[in-house]
């Protein structure tokens, strides 16, 4: 489609091609060429083949044509009067005659100076996949490597005046062993679970059909599972309410609810998690198991027919609850061994840019839905659904989500999606707070809902909150792909419209491309850990992980700063995503192979 | 002062015809048009392609303030905004009046009731009209038909008996042309500014799932939906073509004619389900879609298709190069 005078500027040195026929006689200009944004789309289409003897926009412009050209044609020097002089300097990278495979990686080159202004300038001038970046971080004291995104003393800090607002004490408490036996108790690091408990929890909801408990060794995980519905944390409060005072967390055990209904169909068919253990597992993913954790099993076997509804995989979840709250009230009793004592803290820092991270979470309904701000963390009682609330947005304190804030009823494509686990540890979440730049003013949970209608009014409820919270950017992250992405999508525009820097967080690459888009959509960072660039159904894979943040704040600085964020290629490469973690001294991201590369 | 006198819809042929028998007229009554309005110029626009018109009008102007501009043949040679580019060169704003370019355009056979009026002090009564199609015998010859000064009032059904009565089968009646003409009734009457009725041919079965490309020069939004429902096909999708732009409620071409670009609106009807495209767009924009939906597997349906094969034209698609 013709391309305005604006784009005409940005797409100077990108091929000319005539969007319709045109004739003889004919004074080339914008009006006559088709957007150069499009042209991956239409070669993917199979509507365009660019040639090597195309000229380049700058070159044709103002030539007149000899002779009628058919639309999409690429204009050669044959069919024009005459080809401007360009420089030949820039033509030389930029001509794609023989393009080069991109395994064909080359040596970056990387100038790192340190300016005047106490920032480190970055700028690579090629690399594969990535050209002309420049990136300028701040200087902590006299540190020389690009990995300084929480550079202890950064110059910002010293007009900003750090406020505790309240406190949170997390005691990680040593488990070495779980049994099944007669009396729930905790003792010398070893848990008992009564193992008639589950009688008395399955009476919590008629939904419940029956559970089965078992504890599976972190050695003898090549066992059958049915579909994960959440991976929850044994976390109980000895003093204050969520968000402050003393929690008390379990460490090296987790629980792990799995479900099916009456008729063995999967809660979650189709998308569902059923298979061997450690193939369905990304252990060591926040929201997963760690590779040593003992892993208590709670299977629930629901009504028939209810698993698409949603009292019946909330029921599940509830029956499970009641079995971790005796685990909870033993935990309150049991003195032992604290193995990490973790100091959360909510925390205003004034004159630095103030931000909020906005968690899209799932609330279309069924076990699409979490439960918020219970009274236990990661429990379920005295909490509230999102759905049950109209998806609207809800502010938490850093540390209230640290607390265990949100309970996640794990859905349908377990590898993009958050679970309890996930949400008590957060790296967004630790990563901004602990962040001395940047002064995080809270979480905002947003639902998404099912219908497109709900969408848009959620969407604009966030853009008020947002706009009243007078912020100077955000995060914008969301589990799954497709449907919420709608809202997602919307969500950023609600962000940038007000003219708030933003930065998207999602699962994309191959399966989960963006179906919607907009202007304001131009720092995103991709989650995916899938070779072929799918949902593997292998829980926790491609969700937010410390990398993930690492890249996604320094992104938002970027943005917020006016530093330029290069256009990513149209389609999804990994390359893209390992050349910024190594611009940040993270490790590679390694891709899971699934068997799902096509 | 100009004359429309394009003739641009296919079809119809009454301007032409009325312009070849009686020259003078509308010479005569572009003459009065200027006094009226005090105008320096007259310009004459009309199709190169009618050289007999073309000739009997130059043969029989003797006024040197008015003369003639030749127009190519394509579609929208007689939008308002089309002609005066072709006559002064100068290309218009959607919101803008002739008169910003210091012009006024009427019709032919405006011009030539002005003479009417004015020299013979007869009312606006009579119409001129092609009538059309699927008439009985579907005889090559009777297939077009002119009637000149048709009272208006007249049935829709007595002017296709006039033409040899309907034929048994037809996809519909139209009350116009083939591109902006809306559909009529064997009851509805003749009235001021019918200048066209066709009865089309029979609707083929189209796909279940159609999209709409809506151009701001022939069919709007609801006759297009409605050709699609006669198509037996759902619309899916509906696109606008960029140069569309809404003033007062109707969509008017910022460029008439000349094409910006259609792919990205095929892409998006076919991301929206379309297993075929439903377009009333002019022959540079079809051009561009031919370009493009049938390489992705579109097969591509015109709003003037029903009448131009009740004639046997040919179809609005790919220009062929001449």
């Amino acid at each position: 489609m013709s391309i305005t005078k604006e784009t005409l500027q940005q797409h100077l040195k990108d091929p000319a091609i005539f969007c319709c026929r045109r004739e003889k006689g004919l004074v080339i200009s914008e009006a006559d060429l088709e957007d150069p944004g499009l042209f991956d789309d239409m070669e993917e289409a199979g509507l365009l083949t660019l040639s090597p003897e195309g000229l380049r926009i700058e070159q044709v412009l103002g030539s007149t044509l000899l002779t009628d050209v058919e639309a999409l044609t690429p204009i050669t020097k044959e069919v024009v009067d005459k080809v401007n002089d360009c420089e030949e300097a820039a033509a030389e990278p930029e001509t794609p005659a023989a393009p080069e495979p991109v395994e064909a990686a080359q040596t970056p080159v990387i100038r790192t100076t340190t300016g005047g202004n106490g920032m480190i300038h970055i700028e690579i001038d090629k690399a594969s996949n990535l050209e002309g970046f420049k990136l300028d971080v701040p200087v902590g004291g006299g540190v020389a490597a690009p990995a300084v995104v929480e550079a202890p003393e950064a110059p910002a800090s010293d007009e900003s005046i750090k406020k505790v607002i309240r406190t949170l004490i997390k005691k990680h408490i040593k488990i070495t062993d779980v049994e099944i036996g007669d009396t729930t108790s905790i003792k010398d690091g070893k848990i008992t679970i009564d193992g008639s408990i589950v009688d008395k929890a399955v009476k919590e909801d008629p939904l419940c059909k029956s559970l089965a408990l078992d504890v599976i060794y972190p050695d003898k995980r090549h066992v059958y599972t049915e579909t994960i519905m959440d991976v929850c944390p044994i976390a109980t409060k000895v003093e204050g309410e969520l968000g402050e005072g003393v929690t008390k967390v379990a460490d090296g055990v987790v629980f792990m609810l799995t479900g099916v209904d009456e008729d063995g169909v999967q809660v979650h068919e189709f998308g569902s998690s059923e298979g061997y253990l450690d193939e369905k597992m990304y252990f060591g993913h926040p929201g997963c198991a760690d590779e040593n954790d003992i892993i208590i099993r709670c299977h629930a076997v629901i009504e028939r027919k209810t698993g698409m509804s949603r009292p019946g995989p909330f029921a599940a979840h509830k029956c499970q609850d009641y079995i971790i709250q005796a685990i909870r009230n033993e935990l309150k009793k049991y003195d032992g061994e604290v193995i990490r004592e973790e100091t959360c803290e909510d925390i205003r820092r004034s004159g630095n840019p103030r931000v909020v991270l906005v968690k899209e979470i799932m609330g279309q309904g069924a076990m699409h839905d979490n439960v918020i701000c219970p009274t236990e963390p990661c429990g379920i009682l005295g909490g509230q659904k999102n759905v049950d609330c109209g998806n609207v947005p809800i502010m938490l304190t850093p540390n209230q989500v640290r607390d265990g804030s949100i309970h996640a009823l794990t859905c349908i494509g377990p590898a993009t999606k958050e679970m309890t686990r996930h949400y008590i540890r957060e790296p967004l979440v630790e990563g901004l707070a602990a962040d001395q730049e940047l002064d995080l003013i809270g979480v905002v949970c947003v639902g998404s809902p099912q219908v497109n209608d709900e969408k848009m009014w959620v969407s604009e409820r966030l853009g008020s909150l947002l706009e009243a919270l007078d912020i100077d950017g955000c995060i914008i992250t969301t589990e799954g792909f497709g449907n919420n992405h709608i809202d997602f999508i919307q969500h950023i525009g609600q962000a940038g419209k007000r003219g708030i820097p933003v930065v998207g967080v999602s699962f994309c690459a191959y399966q989960g491309q963006l179906v919607v888009g907009n202007e304001y959509a131009s720092a995103m960072v991709e989650e995916n850990m899938d070779k072929g660039g799918f949902e593997n159904n292998v829980a926790g894979c491609s969700c937010v992980t410390k990398e993930v943040a690492t890249r996604a704040i320094q992104m938002l600085k970027n943005k917020m700063a006016g530093v330029e964020i290069k256009p990513a290629p149209k389609k999804w490469n990994n390359d893209v995503i390992n050349a910024n973690n190594k611009l940040l001294g993270l490790p590679e991201t390694k891709l899971l192979d699934n068997g799902t590369l096509h | 002062m100009i004359i429309n006198a394009a003739e641009c819809e296919p079809i119809l042929s009454h301007n032409i015809e009325r312009i070849r028998q009686k020259p003078e007229q509308l010479l005569r009554g572009l003459r009065i048009a200027m006094d009226v309005v005090h105008a320096t110029k007259g310009v004459i626009a009309i199709k190169e392609k009618h050289t007999e018109a073309v000739k009997a009008l130059r043969e029989a102007n003797k006024d040197p303030d008015i003369s003639l501009t030749l127009l190519e043949d394509m579609y929208p040679m007689g939008e308002e905004r089309a002609i005066i580019r072709e006559v002064l060169g100068k290309l218009l704003k959607v919101t803008d009046l002739p008169l910003a370019a210091d012009a006024i355009v009427t019709n032919a056979e405006t011009a030539c009731r002005i003479q009417e009026a004015v020299d013979e002090h007869k009312p606006f009564i009579d119409k001129d009209m092609t009538v059309a199609g699927k008439i009985a015998g579907n005889e090559q010859d009777k297939l077009i038909q002119v009637f000149l000064d048709v009272p208006l009032g007249t049935k829709v059904s007595a002017m296709f008996e006039k033409a040899g009565g309907l034929g048994d089968s037809y996809g519909e009646l139209i009350m116009g042309g083939p591109f902006t003409g809306k559909r009529t009734s064997p009851d509805a009457p003749v009235i001021k500014t019918t200048g066209g009725l066709i009865a089309t041919e029979c609707f083929p079965k189209g796909p279940e799932k159609i999209g709409v490309l809506v151009c701001a020069c022939s069919a709007c939004q609801e006759r297009m939906e409605q050709i699609a429902a006669s198509l037996g096909s759902e619309v899916v999708g509906v696109e606008k073509c960029k140069q569309a732009k809404e003033v007062k409620g109707s969509l008017k071409c910022e460029n008439p004619g000349r094409c910006p670009g259609q792919v990205q609106k095929v892409m998006a009807l076919k991301k929206a389900g379309a297993q075929a495209v439903l377009i009333g767009n002019c022959t540079d924009c079809s051009n561009t879609v031919m370009s493009c939906a049938p390489q992705l597997g579109l097969p591509v349906y015109h709003s003037t298709d029903a009448a131009l094969r009740a004639v046997n034209f040919h179809l609005i698609r790919k220009i062929k190069n001449r």
